[in-house]
């Protein structure tokens, strides 16, 4: 777990004449802590500290000139890092685990620098980690950081190669005199790399690669306990962005369904063991649309690390990256740690159709169990557990014979009673459901959820918690759908004899103007919505504020959509747009031509470059010497310019003559003036 | 083997002759990937295996940053050096034994290149200082050699500018040459030679010479007695030119029984002693005779005919 600690006597020449290498702690320093800064997303406090005790005590040592680390103070930290380091990952592999470790142990190697690979191996080290960055983060900011990163990279290499001696003087008088060109260079650098981000062919992954995270980003997780769903309500992250072919589903109608939890243990709901059958990992699949016959429509996923995927009612896959599961339920091929986009289409005929004998109910197609024992859906916990619930079912189900009818009642129940929706419910004890619905009523959806589909089971009536968002803000001027966490939603889903499946969402039933608004404008007076989310929740009061958000969302859409998730098929449509087809033959001559340009480019400059300290009349002068060689005449060794106009002017050629003695004229004109 | 080896010596002598003045252009400049440079590009493989099997855009874009920056420094590196023009200060000059110092003289209109490293070998080469000057006079150590004229066989250049991922490298052939002088070794005179006994003797007496006098201004400095100056605070010269002495001579003649080295190497001793005493002394070897006179470039005549000396 150590980093490498190699001892090399067999060192290179240069490293023996110019022995310790003066290391630019600065620029190391802002490395490490941008880079730091990059990872906050999964570094876990304990890493941060070590790095920051480490960077100190290195910007320390090379400020008191000796750049030595007293040995006990090296070990000390080398050890109990690498202590820390196997207790808290132990040997779970995750991309994160290795993140952390070539980060510990690059910043470890920062207290042994003696040699130039030293900074080498440490600078190397930096610039894997701001690939691996891209693994965790996507965004803009980070980009730029990376970017800034990789210029300090650059710099520290440059002072460490240029200023043998050491002497801190010269590396401002290096900086100035260089400075430019490697701007220059950047500068040239850039389109060539925007080509090569265009036109590089995008190959599928060659192999599957270790892709768990541990990342502790907000989102939805696979089970619902009473407080999860509110919990989310405090966050106005982007869960993910939509936009559609053709028609907008009606704000009623925007039920993303993520989750189906079916197994229920008196206080929370999961997903029954039958679904949670082992699959293969798979390839990377970035997701190849397929041609589509019915409006579809297209999500781009902010990463959660899982492998749900959210789609309206009534959606079929359309593209290459979602797999169907159970119960009209989809999933990713691999989990989502980038942005991930994937095309659903909308069936027509698969639309869910609003009911008329249970209020907001709507009947569902293709949800239906195909390989698990449908008996799940009547799974019940103890029977010591809410008794006064049981006692009212039994009471219900005798005075109500048919089954819908008794759904009926208890949906207007949530109206008939006092029910109230909010954040910040009373915490509940060991009997969950009789105690919210007969004493508190008050809570968010996943109470009412959890307690419709607990009663419905209870009757003998099929039911299950679907967990997924409800709503989302539809931004008109960018033309797509923005879904943010706050959007969380829990309904129930039951199933009747002769009808099958039907959507019931009690919450529609409490607080209809949470489905018809959405959540922003009906909690917005609760404390504790979007409490981790201080600049929404201003945003929400203030129009000023709120045109920004919805600019930068829409930004950081246009950057996920054009550049993070530029992959094959959107390659493929660029290439065919702008060269006419996608063949390895025109790809072969764009590139053969474009280097033809940038040599043609790069030799001329080198031209102007070698020519620049002669002064125009001296270059007309010198271009014409060419073409007089071509007839013949050529300047000989030592003859001055005058004897050599005499020379031509003796022979023949006068048309030759007279531009020679106007351009000797010239010359002599400015040479002697 | 043999053949190819000497073919390649003979392309390599045809593609850089030997010249006074050397101006690095493309066709002496050569451009490698260094063992960091190759270690740069084996990451870039690791990056894009990893942009691949994760499929990352930003992943892909780093890559194809960071490989462009690699051919841009390959450009710059070039850039660097085009231009620069090596060629031969002064002849080095040094004692048998001391190590041979070649002086080059490096200049590059605006600004010499930093990052330079020159050496008469690639393992002995050394970083230059980078000042930020036209023109720079480099030293360059190389073993030390038997006596006479030595002709530097190749000089090696490199330069890892800008990032040390790219190594330029180039062995000129050029005019570099060093005197080695025979090492001064005191030896006894011939009884019978005269001059070099009274040399010895007379140095030794030199404080209490009669022939010093009070400083004008346009005496030379070099014959300031700047002990008496510091013991008394009165500036006093030497004045050899009104001396009454006979010059001294330095001759072959002085050392009847040494051996050739040996001798030479006495009369090298006499020449250093003499000159930092700064007397005047007439100079004669077999084939060189040189008149009594006084000074560095007096010493310098009779030193390199001594170095100089057919073995």
């Amino acid at each position: 777990m150590m980093p490498e600690e190699k001892k090399d006597t067999h060192s290179q020449p240069r490293q023996s004449d110019s022995g310790t290498v003066s290391v630019p702690v600065n620029a190391v320093s802002i490395i490490v802590a941008l880079q730091l800064l990059s990872h906050q997303v999964h570094a876990p406090v304990w890493l941060s500290l070590f790095i920051i005790l480490v960077c100190g005590f290195t910007f320390l040592a090379h400020k008191n000139h000796s750049g030595k680390i007293p040995s006990l103070i090296r070990t000390v930290l080398m050890l109990s890092s690498s202590t820390v380091f196997i207790l808290y990952y132990k040997t779970n592999f995750s991309v994160d685990m290795a993140a952390s470790f070539l980060f510990l142990a690059a910043t470890l190697k920062l207290l042994e620098i003696s040699k130039h690979k030293d900074i080498f191996v440490f600078i190397f080290s930096m610039l894997y980690l701001s690939a691996v960055s891209f693994l965790f983060e996507q965004g803009i900011f980070n980009t730029l950081l990376q970017f800034v990163i990789i210029i300090y990279c650059f710099y520290v290499l440059f002072v460490v190669e240029n200023t043998a001696s050491g002497v801190s003087s010269t590396r401002s008088v290096l900086l100035k005199l260089h400075g430019k060109a490697m701007i220059k260079m950047l500068v040239f650098s850039l389109p060539i790399v925007v080509i090569l981000f265009l036109f590089f062919p995008r190959i599928a992954p060659l192999w599957q690669m270790p892709i768990k995270t541990q990342t502790g980003k907000t989102g939805m997780s696979s089970e619902m306990s009473p407080g999860d769903v509110s919990k989310l309500a405090k966050s106005s992250e982007i869960a993910f962005r939509v936009t559609f072919d053709q028609v907008i589903p009606d704000k009623s109608e925007r039920y993303w369904r993520g989750l189906v939890l079916d197994q229920f243990d008196g206080r929370t709901w999961t997903r029954s063991f039958s679904q949670n059958i082992w699959e293969r990992p798979q390839k990377i699949d970035a997701g190849q649309f397929y041609n589509t016959r019915f409006p579809s429509y297209q999500v781009m996923l902010v990463p959660h690390q899982e492998r749900w995927l959210f789609a309206l009612e009534g959606s079929t896959p359309a593209s290459s990256n979602v797999i169907k599961a159970e119960m009209g339920v989809y999933r990713l091929k691999t989990d989502a740690i980038q942005a991930t986009r994937y095309q659903m289409e909308l069936d027509p005929q698969r639309r869910s159709a609003a009911l008329n004998s249970i209020p907001t109910a709507y009947s569902l197609t293709g949800v239906e169990r195909e390989k698990s024992p449908a008996i799940q859906d009547l799974q019940l916990p103890g029977r010591a557990l809410n008794p006064r619930s049981q006692a009212l079912i039994q009471q219900l189900t005798a005075s109500f014979p048919d089954k819908m009818a008794l759904a009926a009642y208890l949906m207007r129940q949530f109206t008939e009673r006092s029910f109230f929706y909010t954040l910040e419910p009373p915490v509940l004890g060991e009997n969950f459901v009789d105690e919210f619905y007969f004493d508190t009523q008050r809570g968010f959806c996943e109470h009412y959820a959890s307690t419709l589909a607990y009663l419905l089971r209870l009757a003998s009536i099929p039911a299950r918690v679907v967990l997924g968002y409800q709503g989302g803000e539809y931004i008109e001027q960018s033309q797509y759908l923005m879904v943010a966490q706050f959007d969380a939603h829990a309904w129930v889903e039951a199933y009747f004899e002769g009808q099958g499946w039907v959507r019931l969402d009690p919450t529609a039933m409490v607080a209809p103007q949470r489905i018809l608004d959405g959540s922003g404008l009906t909690l917005s007076n609760e404390a504790g919505f979007l409490e981790n989310s201080p600049f929404a929740s201003a945003a929400m009061k203030y129009s000023v504020l709120n045109w920004m958000r919805l600019k930068i969302d829409e930004v950081n859409f246009q950057w996920q959509n054009m550049v993070v998730n530029y992959n094959q098929d959107q390659q493929d449509s660029f290439i065919t747009k702008a060269l006419g087809e996608n063949s390895l033959l025109r790809i072969a001559l764009f590139f053969i031509y474009g280097f033809i340009i940038i040599f043609v480019v790069m030799l001329v400059y080198l031209g102007t470059r070698h020519f620049a300290s002669y002064t125009w009349a001296e270059k007309n002068y010198m271009i014409w010497l060419l073409i007089l060689s071509r007839f013949g005449f050529s300047r000989r060794k030592g003859e001055t310019p005058r004897a050599f106009l005499r020379r031509i002017e003796d022979s023949r050629h006068r048309h030759l003559a007279r531009i020679t003695r106007h351009r000797t004229d010239k010359l002599e004109e400015q040479q002697y003036r | 083997m043999a053949i190819s080896l000497e073919y390649i010596s003979g392309w390599l002598a045809s593609r850089s002759p030997r010249r006074k003045k050397i101006v690095l252009s493309r066709n002496n400049i050569y451009i490698f990937p260094s063992a960091a440079g190759l270690v740069f590009l084996l990451l870039l493989l690791l990056m894009l295996l990893t942009a691949i099997n994760y499929q990352n855009s930003l992943i892909y874009a780093l890559t194809f940053l960071l490989g462009t920056c690699f051919f841009m420094s390959i450009w710059l590196c070039f850039l660097n050096l085009s231009g620069l023009r090596i060629e031969s200060a002064e002849i080095g000059r040094v004692f048998e034994g001391e190590p041979t110092q070649y002086i080059c003289r490096l200049s590059k209109s605006k600004h010499l290149p930093p990052g330079l490293k020159l050496g008469l070998n690639k393992a002995e080469s050394r970083a230059v200082p980078f000042i930020q000057e036209e023109t720079q006079d480099v030293p360059l150590i190389g073993p030390p050699e038997k006596r006479g004229r030595h002709k530097l066989e190749r000089l090696y250049l490199e330069s890892r500018f800008p990032f040390g991922l790219v190594v330029a490298w180039t062995w000129l052939k050029i005019d570099l040459e060093v005197l080695v002088y025979p090492s001064p070794v005191q030896g006894i005179p011939d009884a019978a030679a005269s001059g070099a006994g009274d040399v010895l003797n007379r140095t030794t007496q030199i404080g209490d010479m009669n022939d010093i006098k009070a400083y004008q201004p346009g005496d030379a400095s070099n014959r300031i007695l700047w002990k008496k100056f510091a013991a008394t605070d009165v500036l006093t010269v030497r004045h050899h030119e009104q001396s009454s002495f006979k010059p001294d001579w330095v001759s072959w003649d002085n050392y009847h029984t040494a051996a050739r080295e040996d001798k030479l190497r006495h009369l090298s001793f006499d020449v250093c002693m003499l000159s930092d005493a700064h007397r005047t002394f007439g100079f004669s070897i077999p084939g060189t005779e040189i008149e009594p006179d006084y000074g560095d470039i007096h010493k310098r005549k009779c030193l390199d005919a001594l170095a100089l000396y057919p073995a």
